[in-house]
């Protein structure tokens, strides 16, 4: 099993989780608002990113602000920066 | 104040859009087929009226359809034509709008997927929209996010007498200063085992496999009623608000009024429905002389036909016009009352009585309406409606140009 998620799969995963499509370019310069990812659409995500990996994220994940700062934290466990991208 | 009805939406098994639900409706024409969403073994009712070829991806943004349940897809849609047949301007003023929609069920198909994500996966796999697509209210806070409505806003958790309510509770939303109001009821019940489950223990629904005899209400042969789906929503103001705009006028809410027998039976004897109708009666300031046709509940089953048959003849001694052009589709809970409100509107502009599809013969001692659209001078309809919680509710609706 990877223990890896990539941006690709990241905009599947917001499509199939919170409705919202869209493309790799947008994704990595957009915060989860920006794109219309509400909070309940985030914890979707970060939920079927947790069965994936088979280990939890942490609270924090919930809370991360855009789907750059999500892949960071999950491939490189980086903290979450509240900050907008 | 006057309340008046300046805009309309509908979805029902006649389609998307009030043009089509008009047409099937005034021909009289019969929508009731298989349930076709999943094997009705082990059920005892077998046929339903369903919304055909819904795609709500054809209608709604894809956030909005992932996070909501069938009953609130209807409900959206039908706030959407509702919108935009009364050119209601929602923009400058937020707070001006508010929403009512009705729900008897919430999202059970959007539950009982989820639900069955819990037994085979497990907690971790029930998905966040789980905590809000159920709720009955969801339809209400959707149209509102979608469309920036942030007037007055709630629920009627309510059987098929919800939309009635909702016109009568529309007076003091826009008493209190709310400019418009967008209510409604919506029902999605077929479109899961566990929906028709919460059905069928009720003993009212039809267990007939023939379209055209299985819901026969006010005749010897009638069985219990076909389950719908489908939601209709109307855009509620104050006349003189209305007019101000340039609005069209397409009906006023002359008086409503509405009973509670608190019994698990549609109204026993009658009473509390004839209470409901004299009452939305006295409110509109008119005898039983001037109402002109009367929308019945219609349930289909010989015990509650025969009560509202009663009341009918008590209220009109002298006889009125009845018709039930839900026979055609079936009864859709919240939806139904919602759509009978729309029926009544629709045929006091066209100035015809739709029919009661299926039944041939005027029985039980009423000026039923059947076989063929009855065309009369309409000024004034009665809508009355019952729910299997013991809920009963009349609305009085009236031409503008008589009211």
């Amino acid at each position: 099993m990877s223990n890896h998620i990539t941006i690709e799969e990241l905009v599947e995963l917001m499509s199939t989780c919170a409705g919202v499509r869209t493309d790799v370019g947008t994704a990595v310069t957009s915060t989860f608002e920006d794109l219309g990812v509400d909070s309940l659409g985030v914890l979707g995500v970060v939920s079927v990113i947790e069965r994936r990996l088979g280990r939890k994220l942490g609270a924090d994940a919930e809370a991360v602000p855009s789907p750059a700062a999500l892949v960071a934290l999950v491939n490189d466990g980086a903290p979450v920066s509240t900050e907008r991208v | 104040m006057t309340v008046v009805i300046t805009g309309l939406g509908t979805v029902s098994p006649a389609g998307v859009g009030t043009d089509g639900y008009w047409d099937a409706v005034s021909e009289g024409r019969s929508l009731i087929a298989p349930i076709p969403d999943f094997d009705t073994d082990g059920f005892h009712v077998r046929l339903c009226g369903k919304v055909p070829g819904f795609d709500p991806h054809q209608h709604i943004e894809g956030r909005y359809v992932v996070q909501t349940d069938a009953f609130s897809w209807f409900a959206m849609v039908a706030a959407d034509e509702a919108l935009r047949d009364s050119g209601l301007d929602t923009g400058t003023d937020p707070y001006a709008t508010g929403v009512l929609i009705c729900s008897c069920a919430g999202g059970v198909e959007f539950g009982q997927h989820e639900i069955a994500a819990l037994w085979s996966g497990g907690p971790d796999h029930v998905g966040p929209y789980q905590s809000i697509a159920w709720f009955y209210a969801a339809s209400t806070g959707q149209i509102s996010i979608r469309n920036g409505l942030k007037g007055m806003c709630g629920v009627l958790v309510t059987d098929e007498p919800g939309m009635l309510d909702a016109l009568g509770q529309s007076e003091g939303a826009l008493r209190r200063g709310t400019s418009a109001m967008l209510v409604g009821g919506s029902e999605a019940p077929l479109g899961s085992p566990f929906s028709l489950a919460c059905q069928a223990g009720a003993d009212v629904l039809s267990a007939g496999d023939d379209p055209s005899s299985a819901y026969l209400p006010f005749t010897e042969r009638a069985s219990g009623y076909v389950p719908a789906e489908g939601a209709a929503v109307a855009v509620a103001e104050d006349a003189a608000t209305a007019r101000a705009r340039g609005a069209r006028i397409r009906a006023v809410v002359a008086g409503h009024a509405s009973t509670f027998g608190g019994v698990g039976a549609f109204d026993p004897g009658g009473a509390g429905l004839l209470h409901a109708a004299r009452g939305a009666m006295d409110r509109a300031g008119i005898g039983p002389d001037d109402v002109d046709v009367v929308f019945a509940d219609a349930v289909g089953t010989p015990k509650a036909d025969a009560d509202e048959a009663a009341m009918l003849r008590e209220l009109f001694p002298g006889g009125v016009p009845v018709t039930a052009p839900k026979a055609g589709f079936g009864r859709a809970y919240a939806g139904a009352g919602a759509l009978d409100v729309a029926a009544a509107v629709l045929s006091l502009e066209h100035q015809v009585i739709p029919p009661t599809p299926q039944v041939s013969d005027a029985p039980c001692g009423l000026d039923l309406v059947v076989r063929v659209p009855r065309v009369a001078p309409l000024r004034t309809a009665l809508v009355l409606s019952r729910g299997l919680g013991g809920g009963n509710s009349a609305v009085v609706l009236r031409h503008p140009d008589h009211a």
